[in-house]
Parts: C-alpha cells; structure tokens; sequence
C-alpha cells in the first residue's frame, strides 16, 4: 500500500480537514459496500465541488494512489470496495439539485443526490426520474451512473443509461469534459454511454443531466396467485405475447411469500406458490384496457385469486410486499445468497425448475424473485454461513446457476454490475477477444489502474473464493435449519 | 504506418485471397463518397469474410470503409484515405426473432424494411425510422446513429441494441452485451459503434430490442399560417398528458416537396399509437391543442395515407427528389426549437436558393436543408448556409452536423461541431482501436 | 482512556449482525444527512461496534465519538428491512462505553449529578426549576442575555442558559390526585407526569389532564411514581433506569387503570420498552411485558378512544414536527395530525422532512451543542417554509428545543403541545 500521508496533507489543503478521513478505525467504515466484499481504504476524501474532484484527482495521480469513487455505498457487487487500497472519494457532499427544467423535461444533479430525491423535487411539474432501484431512497444518481442501475419499472421504461442526456466528468488525469450534454443528439463517440454501467472505471461524474418522464394519469396494480411457478410463468410469457408491455411484472416463489406476508401484511395469500405483481400505467382508457386484458390472460392460467388494488394504500401494501421480500428472507435462514442473472423471459419456466433441480442437489432451498417482465432472476439461495459446509454448498449452486443463465441465452448481471463478486465469470459469456476489446476503454480514457483497479475483469483467483466473494448477506436469527 | 502502395489489381487478389473466393465486386466506381472512388469493392457473405478482408487491409495499410445501403454516405468528412469499399449488404441473415422475448438477432447488412417486415407477421417493430429502409441496411442506421420522426419512448437509436458483434480493425472478432433486455455485465461497448461512422470497427451483428405493434393508429395533421405556431401546438402537446409516437413540424417551403400537404402552409403532424380509446382521447387533446394555437384546418389519416406521410418525412432530403444542396442536421432542447427555428428561416431567405425546415421538436431536432437555384457559384453559397446554420443553432444553445454538401465545398470544413473537452478521449479511442487508421480515416470527428 | 475490553453480550452480537450494510438507513439519519460521512451514519456506527465486537479496534475516543453523535432519534430503524434493533444496540453500547469512561469532564460530573441527584427526585428537580423560573419571571434573564455578561464568563454557562427551557407557570405535581371523568365514565387512566414536564410545562401538563377528563376519563396520578428513566438509559445509566422502571411498575399497577398515558413522547416510548429494559429480571421480566402493554401515548389514547372533536373555533397555520421517539420509535404518525385537524379553524401544513430530528435528543442538545445546533436551525427553516405561525409537537424535549429554535431564528413562532391546542379548543366551546 503506497504511503499516503503526504497525500492526506494535500488533500486537507484541497478540501479542509473534516472532510479528510484517514485514522484506522474511521476508515473501516468505508470498507464495505452493499455487498459482501471488503476492503481497507488508504483514505477517504469527501470533495465538494467539481473543482475539488479534479485538484483531488490530479493529487492522487501525482501521488501514484488509485481511486476509488463511491457514492451511498449501497452497491450489489463490491463496486465500492477499495480492493486495492488508495483513494475513495465520496461523493455524498455534492448532493444539490442544480437545476430542473420543466419545459425541457430535464434535470441537472450533483453525483450525491439520492435517486428518490429527483422524482419528489419534479413532482411539482408533474415529472419524475424513471430507474427506480430497490435501494432507491438511499443510493445516489452518482452511483447507478456507474452501475447503470435498473429497477422494477425498467421493463416499460429503461434503466440509467436510457435516462442520462450527458454529464460532467473528471477524468484521471484531473481534467474536467462534458460527455453528451443537454440535447438528444451530440457529435462524436457516445462516450457517455460508455462510461455509464462502466462501474468507475472510467470517470467520476460531477454533474448530470438526466430526463424526466411526465407522470402517468393513471396506475393500476394487479396481483395474481398461483399454485404453481409454471404458471406465474406462463402467465408472463402471455401477458407479452398478447402485445402489452406493462411497466411493470413481478413474481414471487412460495418461499418470498412465506418469508414476506407475517413481516408485511402485503395480502399474499397462504398455500400460494407463485404470486405475479403487474402494474400498469398511462392514460387512464390504456390502463383499464390493459389492466383487463392482462387479468383476461391470467384467468386462462387458472389462477388461485386475481384482483386489482383498490385504491393507493392497498398498491402501496401490494408494493411494500414485494421490497420487504430480501429483507425478510431473514425468517426463513440466517443468511442468502443472491444471484443476479437475466435470461431470456420465453426460458423462464425451465430455467426455474432448474434452479429448483439445483437446490435438490446441494440440498438448499432457494427463494425465487423475479423481475419477471424482463427475465432478471434473483434466486436466493437461503444458508447457514456457520455451517461452513453450507457455505461451499452454497456458493457452488450460486455459481451453477449463473452457468445455467448464460447458458441459457442469458447474462451475469441484470443489473448489479460485474464488480469483484462475478468478475471471475466473466469468460462464461465472453472470450478473451472480447474482454481484450473491452479493457481497450480504460487506457482510452487514461484511466487504467487508476481508477477502482481491479474489477469487472478475471485475475484468476480461483472462482468462488471462501468465504470472501458473492452476495453473501447475513439476515435475521431463527431459521429453517 | 504505409499507406496503400499497391496497385488496384494486387489488392483485388488480396481481398479475393481473404474472402476466400470471388468476393469482390466490379464496379467500385458506385462506391465513391465525396467523389473519392475505392480501388476496390467487397461484398462478403459471411462474418469470418468480413473479418478477413479487414485483416488483408489491416496488414496491408489500406483503408477500409465499410458501405450498408448506401442511403447516407455524404455524412463525414472527406475521406482522408479510402481504398476498400466493404459492402456488408451480403450479411443479410436474420439470425433470430424471439417474438416472446421481444428480442431478434439480425445479421448488419439486413434492410431495416425486411427486417420490419418480418417482425410485422409476429406483431412487433423495431423503433427505428432510417430514410430509404428498402435500401438501409440496420447495421447503416446505427452506424451514423441519429434518429427519424420515430419517437418510441426515448427516441434514440442507441437504446435499441442489446448485443452486437463487431469486427475489429485488424480483423478480430468481438461481441459484447448480450441477447437480453436487461445487461449489466461487462462495458457497454456496442456504444462506441453506434454513431461511430464505422471508424472504430466493423458492425457485423446486433441483437435488437423490439416493441409491440400499437393495436391502433391514427395521425392527425393541422395546418398553420406560422411555423411558431406549429411548434408551439407540438411543445404543448410533449407537455401534455399524451405520448405521440411522432411529432413534426414541416415549414410551407418542405410542404411544397410533400404530397397531400396543402402548400402555402406550414403543418404540424402528429402520430398516436395504442389502444382505441385511449388512441381517441390522444387524437382530441391534439385537435384541442391546434385549435388553442391557432391551427387553420385539423385532418386525420389513417392507413395508406398516414403511411405515406410519415414515409416522407422520414425520407425527407434523401429521396432524389427533395435532396439538397446542404443539409444540416440540428440538435437542440424541446424548448429552443421555436427560437432556433425563426432563425433559420430569416438566415434562409439569403439570395442563391431555398431553405426548407423540417424538425421534431419533442426530440430537439431541426433539419434545415438549403437547395441551390443554381445563379450563384454553389460552393460560396453552401458556405455561407452552413456559416449562418451555426451560428443560430450555437446561439440556440446545440449542436449540428452538416449532413449533405457538395464535395467541393467541404474542403477545409468540419461537418461535425466541435466535441468539446471530450476530443481527447475520442482521439485515444481511435488510438487504441484502430492505431493503422484503417477505417474510414478523417471522415469522423476533428478529422479521426 | 479504555481498560479492558468491553463485552456486550451474545444477545447483542445477535443483534449486531442481523445488519447487512445495505445502507437504506443513510437518509433517515439526521446526522448523516448534515454531514455526509458515513462514520456519522447508523450503518457506520453499527460497522465500528463491529469492529469493536470483533476486537479489530478499542473503543477509543476516535471511535467513540461518532456513537456520541448519535441522536437515538431511531430513524434508521423505520428504514431498516432487515430488522435491526439500532436503538438497542446504540444503549448497550453507550452504556458500555459510559462504564469504562474516566468521568475527567466537567459536563459529564454535571450532567451525572444531574440525572443520578435530582432527576428521581421531584423535590430536588423543582427547586432548581423554581429556581429558573424566579430568574426568568423577575428579569434577571433579560437583563443577562441584554448585556451578555454571561458569555463573556464561561462559553458553556452561557450555552446553557440559552437551553434553558421558559418555565410556563406553577409545577404540577403528582399527589395521588384524582380528577373526576366529564360526562359518562368511559375509562380509567393513570397519568405519568414524568419528570422534566410538569415542573417547566405544569399549565400544559394540567391541560393534558383536562383533555382526557373532556373525553370521559378518570384521571389518577400517582404520588409515588418517578421518573421513566429515559434519559438516563439514554446517557447508558442502564442501572439507574432499571432502577426506575422498577418502581414505576409497581405503582402504575397498584393503580388499578385501563391505561398508562403519558403526555411525553419520550417517556411513552421508554415506558413501552420497559420489557426490554428489564428482560432476564426474575421478578419483573413477566410483569414489565404485560406493563408495557398498557402505556398509551396521550395522542394515541385520544385517537383510539376514540375523542370528542372540539368545537371552539382556533385560527392558526399550524405545522406539526414529528417526535422521534413518537414516529420511530413508537410508529405514530397519524394520531397527533388527525387531533390537529379536528380543531375547526385550524389548517395543518406539513413541513419539508416533518419526521427528520430537531436536534433535541435528551441530554444531546447539551452535550452534542454545536451539532444540535445544526439541526434545528436547519429544522427551523423548514418551519419558515411553511409561513406556519405555531409549530405542534407531541414532546417536551422537541418543544424545549424548538422554542430555543424560534429564539434564535427571531421569528414570532409559537410552539405549542397538541394537547394545549386540543384544550383551548374545547375551553372556547364552554364559553360559546
């Protein structure tokens, strides 16, 4: 690890000491991520302008330290974690909304603000910011920037990269670019798009303009019950087959639902194996004859219970069930392991049963969350990390299964990013041309080893390292075991 | 690095040698672009010929320009180099269409109206509107990347592409994303090629992300005595509760070149798309709309007739008969087209010729074309045009790129605005993808 | 500063690790969202208690430090999907910490004297508000405040001087008095007159009692209670609270009533963790459960009752700051604003980030001052938002606090008790 007190003194002059962290015990807290994996920073600089960013990155290029960025720290996939040690520069300080433009439909934002925040300062002009990630009212625009975050509502309405018109960058060398700008088209590569999803990489963002949707007139959410995944999963496959692309499909397996109904009171019913959250929304005609031309093709799926919320309060409970799974999972084992693949939606009803072939075989149970509407699993594999044998167990199911994805036609990541925890499976999708072309962007940008080193690519660590990689979250006590 | 030495023959017979057969084509004279003519032209039929050729070229020093339908060669600047025309229009498989999935794989050279076609008998479209699509090639649209009236939920081309393959400078094959909907995995790199020119590899497959045919379609036409009026009717109406699949304004010079618009006037069209009732709700707030602005008369086409308006608006200076002289092609915010437009205009009655504005104002767009009378010397007048067009979308806050120009005038010219800051990284990208400058050297920006 | 390791117990690693870093707690904390450092958030705090569990890192004062700076408003633990009981945690290790602290500090002799001397005892903590409320009626504090004097003689003397609370009138006192139900007898209550209210607010306090006699209750206030204890669990004087809790346990369940109100937000949330508190005690682990069951909060009681909706007429733009220990920790929103706007003539506006932490905190206002600060001045121009002419609150911590906040800002903002507004309401009827 480089020594980096002379850097912390500059970085003080740069910033001012409180916003200068570098004392052992402090640092720890900015060791981990939303993930598993961990690493001790050098130090921690927290800049609050765009001219801060880039004196702090010239500092740390001068002094040969790599940086890190981070935002809310709330990331999937170890994007966050110093690996490598060096520099992380948190971004949380730059957290105003610069501007909105209700004529143009757009927003200007700092890296730090918090995802929800755009929507709740559009709503006045009846406008909102579509990617709407889980973890949406703590992680910052900054952070699904690097990630190209998604969320429920991306089925009908995209993820980051479809709602970020341009950006303001520092790149490594310290220098300040603007990538696209305000306007829809601008000359040149589309160095925007890439740098977006390219999990800081590439570039810190400092500003960024994002697009703002008009607010539907109406929303309608529907809950459907199955006895069976085959045919929640059926049921998907004809939703969109009969033309609808509704903005939203989520499906639940028996295991979120048990987990989920005592914590939530979502109105799951008991004995189900399979619930279906569709949301609609638009104009209100479009919504109502969607809304029953959706119930239409649920029926002919013979469906245990289907209906529509009523009013807000029970959409909101439809909702709250269905954000409360992951959280609950705790109920039914101490620990998950959550997987992130997409596959082709058509595959779904194999796919499952698969995944549920897999868990006979390790002898774990896996819950099953879907973003149906667009194939992105979570299966979840529930375990004991005590129990160190579980834990092997465990890691190889969650490697067959994202075998079993790309296999399928599918990917990786859906959208948490590659990170450190699937960067050793990168080669199941690509080859090494592929990665080759890929690792070309770095020193393009001149930031290779310099900024967040050692992701997305293999390093030949052995695959399912243990304990230290994948998902592996520790919930609640009491437990199936 | 050495430029192209060899004479026509022995570079035939290096293309040939690669293809692995008779692949090149007779007639390379068809392919010039800004009056440059290759010394060769190549059509394989399959992704390992492509790379091949690109590699014999690679080896060779020789650049390569990779050709679709042809519909839209005049964008770059002069070719610096250009000794291998690679037609990809012999790469014309749709590899996959997953109608369940809403996704299809299709192989470069596939005309988006077979494409369009196919997708037609399963119910789905691809949400993308190049000119002439008999001709267009897919991998063409996203190679120069802008878009037409078309405007599905974000309006951009590159938020169509899931997966693509691409054949580096020096012949490698690579692919990134994938063939799903929802991909995080790895960089996004098919961006680097859509909008890129061809100039830093070659698209030879994409996997694509398809919409839903509306079950229902209506357009409604109104007629203005003003084109602020127009846009005005088409900015309230992107505010509104809508979502109109198109919305364009045709200034009375463009409604001359149009058939069924009543010339004399400037006309805001307007295409809706869904389920009937809500399609009619649309159709009423639009007609109330045009009528707070002034509109003179509303009509409703469906069908043939809406068909063949937005056929020609998608067309619009790429047809023989409304190509012009110089064609720029404007990017501003919704809310600057108005101003960015009465500019135009009262640079556009300039002596020499005649201005015609077409533009998408929920998209920003503004297409300003100027076609010679042919009085004065061309070039000083194409000049001119393109001198005033930027400076009023400068003042108007965009950017432009002059989209068609007589190759006499684009000497000393940068088709493309000014990049900015981010000209640095463009340069090392071209550095690092194609270091021998093997395709498409000096038509892309700041002279890459 | 630290001898020996601390050791928190297996209940508490339990506990400890149900966090999984997610971070969704980060917006709902005060103190992170002033300052942006994660070492100042729940997910921090709980990731050095970590550390320290692990034996990675002592608890120095480095590391203290950013424990201290917590509120224990709880916010975090609404936001919290996996469950994790902060409030507890922050307790067990404040306590902890608390014990192996040298007590060099001057404050800190202060403040303990304070929460071990006079706070169980009534008498004690009368003569010293007494004391302030002569200071504060007969001029004195004008006159110090004019000419500054204070400041000039000790920065923190000075600070808390400006703390202190304005004492409204003459203390109410728990003497075993009965106040007789209005109207038909529909219940049969106990009132906890806790320990810092009824001497500052003992008007408001009486207004508390005249409320629920209005509302058909039979209100009893025991001689022999005490203080709930919050304050000092707060401070991690667990022994003292249990202490405490102990007693009151007894009394409030000699009194033989349908429930347990109190008027103050914090109390009502200690009071119903009296469980907790005193879990493993042989003798009153069972009965401090079936205890905790019956303290309502005034507010909550009212609404569920439910209350007779006034009818005095009272013009005011009202904004009402949630309590923390009545939004997270005891999950009340709706009662304190559905009383509110029951009062005809009353229009309720919410105030940008109703729920987020004024500041007060118990013992934080005086021992976090310059942070507690912060908050409430960025709370007051929240209120200013509004153009709300009274802000409501359900605590006399929070109102303390906001009082000290209108000093400041300058502006003519009353804060008023919802139970104060409730009373004036009804007292306008009987004149009608």
């Amino acid at each position: 690890m480089p020594d980096v007190d002379p850097l912390v003194n500059e970085l003080r002059a740069i910033v001012g000491n409180d916003y200068v962290i570098h004392l052992p015990e402090d640092l720890i807290v900015f060791e981990y991520d939303g993930s598993v994996d961990k690493a001790m920073p050098s130090a921690v600089v927290l800049p609050g302008s765009t001219a801060e960013v880039s004196e702090v990155v010239s500092a740390a290029s001068r002094a040969g330290v790599p940086i890190v960025a981070r935002g809310a720290g709330t990331g999937l996939s170890g994007g966050a974690v110093a690996e490598q040690g060096g520099l992380v520069v948190a971004l949380t300080r730059m957290k105003r909304i610069l501007e909105i433009d209700p004529a143009d439909h757009l927003a200007v934002v700092e890296p730090g603000v918090v995802n929800l925040d755009i929507s709740t300062a559009a709503a006045e002009y009846g406008l909102y910011f579509a990617p709407d990630p889980s973890s949406q009212r703590a992680c910052t625009i900054g952070g699904n920037v690097a990630e190209n975050s998604g969320g429920p509502h991306c089925l009908a309405y995209g993820v980051t990269t479809n709602h970020v018109l341009g950006m303001e960058v520092v790149l490594a060398d310290g220098s300040i670019a603007w990538l696209g700008g305000r306007t829809r088209e601008t000359p040149g590569y589309d160095l925007r798009g890439i740098v977006i999803g390219s999990e800081g990489t590439l570039a810190i963002a400092t500003k960024i303009v994002v697009r703002l949707l008009k607010q539907p007139e109406a929303v309608k959410t529907l809950l459907a019950v199955f006895k069976e995944m085959d045919q929640a999963s059926s049921a998907v496959s004809g939703i969109i087959a009969a033309g609808i692309v509704p903005a939203a499909i989520e499906m639940m397996d028996h295991f979120c639902i048990e987990a989920v109904e005592p914590a939530v009171n979502a109105g799951y019913p008991k004995g189900a194996g399979a619930v279906l959250l569709v949301e609609v929304d638009g104009l209100s005609e479009a919504v109502e004859e969607e809304a029953s031309e959706i119930e239409r093709v649920c029926r002919s799926y013979d469906p245990m219970e289907i209906r529509a919320a009523v009013d807000e309060e029970e959409r909101a409970r439809l909702w709250a069930g269905r954000k409360g799974v992951l959280g609950a999972l705790g109920r039914l084992a101490p620990n998950y392991y959550l997987v992130d693949g997409t596959i082709p939606r058509t595959r779904l009803m194999e796919v499952l049963a698969r995944i549920t072939e897999i868990g006979d075989k390790y002898g774990l149970p896996i819950a099953n969350l879907l973003h149906a509407g667009d194939g992105n699993l979570h299966p979840s594999v529930l375990f004991d990390e005590r129990d160190p044998d579980q834990l092997r167990r465990t890691m190889e199911a969650g490697a067959e299964i994202l075998e079993l994805c790309v296999e399928a036609g599918g990917v990786l990541s859906g959208e948490h990013g590659i990170g450190l925890e699937k960067q050793e499976y990168m080669p199941l999708m690509f080859n090494d041309e592929d990665m080759a072309a890929m690792a070309k962007l770095a020193p393009a940008f001149g930031s290779r080893g310099r900024f967040n080193p050692g992701k997305i690519f293999p390093t030949g660590k052995t695959r399912a390292p243990i304990p230290h990689a994948g998902a592996v979250a520790r919930t609640g006590a009491g437990a199936f075991i | 690095m050495a430029a192209w030495g060899a004479d026509a023959a022995e570079l035939v017979d290096a293309v040939n040698g690669a293809a692995g057969g008779p692949a090149a084509c007779s007639g390379a004279d068809a392919y010039g672009i800004d009056g440059v003519t290759p010394k060769v032209a190549v059509r394989p039929a399959a992704v390992d010929a492509v790379s091949a050729v690109t590699a014999a070229a690679h080896r060779a020093g020789a650049a390569v320009t990779p050709w679709g339908g042809g519909t839209r060669t005049s964008i770059g600047n002069l070719p610096r180099r250009y000794d291998v025309a690679l037609d990809l229009t012999g790469l014309d498989q749709i590899i996959a269409h997953n109608p369940g999935d809403l996704t299809a794989t299709v192989q470069a050279g596939v005309t988006a109206a077979a494409l369009q076609r196919t997708l037609a008998d399963h119910g789905q479209f691809l949400a993308v509107d190049p000119p002439l699509p008999e001709s267009a090639t897919v991998g063409g649209a996203l190679a120069v990347g802008s878009s037409g009236p078309l405007k599905w939920q974000y309006g951009s081309v590159r938020d169509v592409v899931i997966g693509m393959k691409v054949v580096q400078a020096d012949g490698a094959v690579t692919k990134s994303g994938g063939q799903v909907v929802k991909n995080v995995s790895g960089y996004d790199v098919a961006r680097l090629h859509v909008g890129g020119l061809g100039t830093l590899g070659v698209i030879v497959e994409v996997s694509l992300k398809l919409t839903p045919l509306p079950a229902h379609e209506t357009t409604v036409t109104a007629s203005y005595g003003s084109a602020s009026d127009a846009i005005d009717a088409a900015l309230d109406i992107f505010g509104g509760g809508t979502a109109p699949l198109a919305l364009t304004v045709i200034d009375a010079s463009a409604a001359a070149d149009f058939k069924d618009l009543e010339s004399g006037a400037c006309h805001l069209a307007v295409r809706f798309g869904g389920r009937p009732r809500a399609v009619e709700r649309m159709v009423s707030e639009a007609q109330a709309a045009s009528k707070r602005h002034g509109c003179r008369r509303i009509r409703q086409a469906d069908g043939a007739g809406a068909a063949s308006l937005w056929r020609q608006a998608a067309d619009f200076g790429w047809d023989t008969a409304t190509r012009p002289t110089v064609g720029v092609r404007a990017s501003v915010t919704p809310a600057s087209v108005g101003s960015l437009w009465a500019a135009l205009q009262r640079q556009g009655t300039a002596p020499g010729g005649r201005t015609a504005l077409v533009g998408h104002p929920a998209h920003g767009i503004v297409q300003a074309h100027w076609r010679s009378d042919g009085a004065q010397p061309v070039d000083e007048a194409a000049r001119a045009f393109i001198r005033s067009a930027r400076r009023a979308i400068r003042a108007a806050g965009g950017k432009m790129v002059v989209e068609q120009c007589p190759a006499s005038a684009k000497a000393g010219l940068d088709v493309w605005d000014d990049v900015g800051d981010q000209i640095a990284v463009m340069r090392s990208l071209k550095d690092q993808y194609d270091p021998r400058r093997v395709l498409s050297p000096g038509r892309y920006v700041g002279g890459i | 500063m630290v001898s020996a390791p601390p050791s928190f117990g297996p209940d508490f690693e339990e506990d400890l690790y149900k966090c999984v870093h997610c971070g969704f707690c980060l917006q709902a904390c005060p103190t992170y969202l002033e300052t942006g450092l994660e070492t100042e958030s729940p997910r921090g705090r709980i990731a050095l208690m970590k550390a320290v569990n692990e034996g990675r890192i002592g608890p120095s004062p480095t590391v203290s430090r950013h424990w201290d700076l917590c509120i224990q408003c709880r916010a975090c633990e609404t936001a919290c999907p996996s469950g994790v009981p902060y409030g507890r945690l922050i307790e067990t290790v404040t306590a902890e910490v608390e014990r192996h602290r040298k007590p060099s500090l001057l404050p800190r002799v202060a403040a303990s004297a304070i929460l071990k001397g006079v706070l169980p005892h009534q008498g004690r903590l009368g003569l010293l508000t007494g004391g302030l409320r002569l200071y504060q009626r007969l001029g004195i504090q004008r006159a110090v405040r004019g000419t500054r004097a204070l400041r000039v003689l000790s920065r923190r003397l000075a600070d808390l001087e400006e703390s202190a609370p304005a004492v409204s009138g003459a203390p109410f006192r728990a003497g075993g008095q009965v106040i007789p139900a209005r109207g038909e007898r529909r219940a049969r209550v106990a009132l906890l007159s806790g320990c810092v209210m009824p001497l500052v607010n003992g008007p408001e306090m009486r207004a508390v009692a005249r409320v629920l006699s209005r509302n058909g209750c039979e209100v009893v206030v025991p001689k022999e209670q005490v203080c709930c204890g919050a304050i000092h669990s707060h401070v991690g004087d667990l022994d003292t609270a249990r202490k405490m809790a102990r007693r009151n346990v007894d009394v409030f369940e000699a009194a033989g009533v349908d429930a347990v109100v109190t008027a103050s937000a914090g109390c009502g949330a200690r009071m119903k963790e009296y469980d907790e508190l005193l879990q493993g005690d042989e003798e009153y682990g069972a009965r401090s459960a079936g205890f905790a069951h019956v303290v309502k909060d005034v507010h909550e009681f009212l609404a569920e009752l439910p209350f007779v909706p006034p009818t005095g007429r009272l013009d005011r733009r009202v904004t009402y700051q949630d309590s923390c220990h009545l939004v997270n920790a005891q999950r009340i929103t709706e009662a304190p604003r559905q009383l509110l706007r029951s009062i005809p003539g009353l229009e309720l506006v919410e105030m940008d980030g109703a729920s987020r932490c004024c500041g007060a905190g118990g013992a934080y206002a005086i021992t976090q001052r310059a942070f507690s600060l912060r908050l409430l001045d960025s709370k007051m121009s929240a209120v200013e938002e509004t153009d709300a002419g009274t802000v409501a609150t359900a605590n006399p911590g929070c109102l303390i606090q906001l009082q000290l906040g209108a000093r400041r800002s300058g502006k003519p903002v009353q804060v008023r008790y919802i139970t104060d507004l409730l009373d004036e309401s009804y007292g306008k009827e009987s004149l009608a």
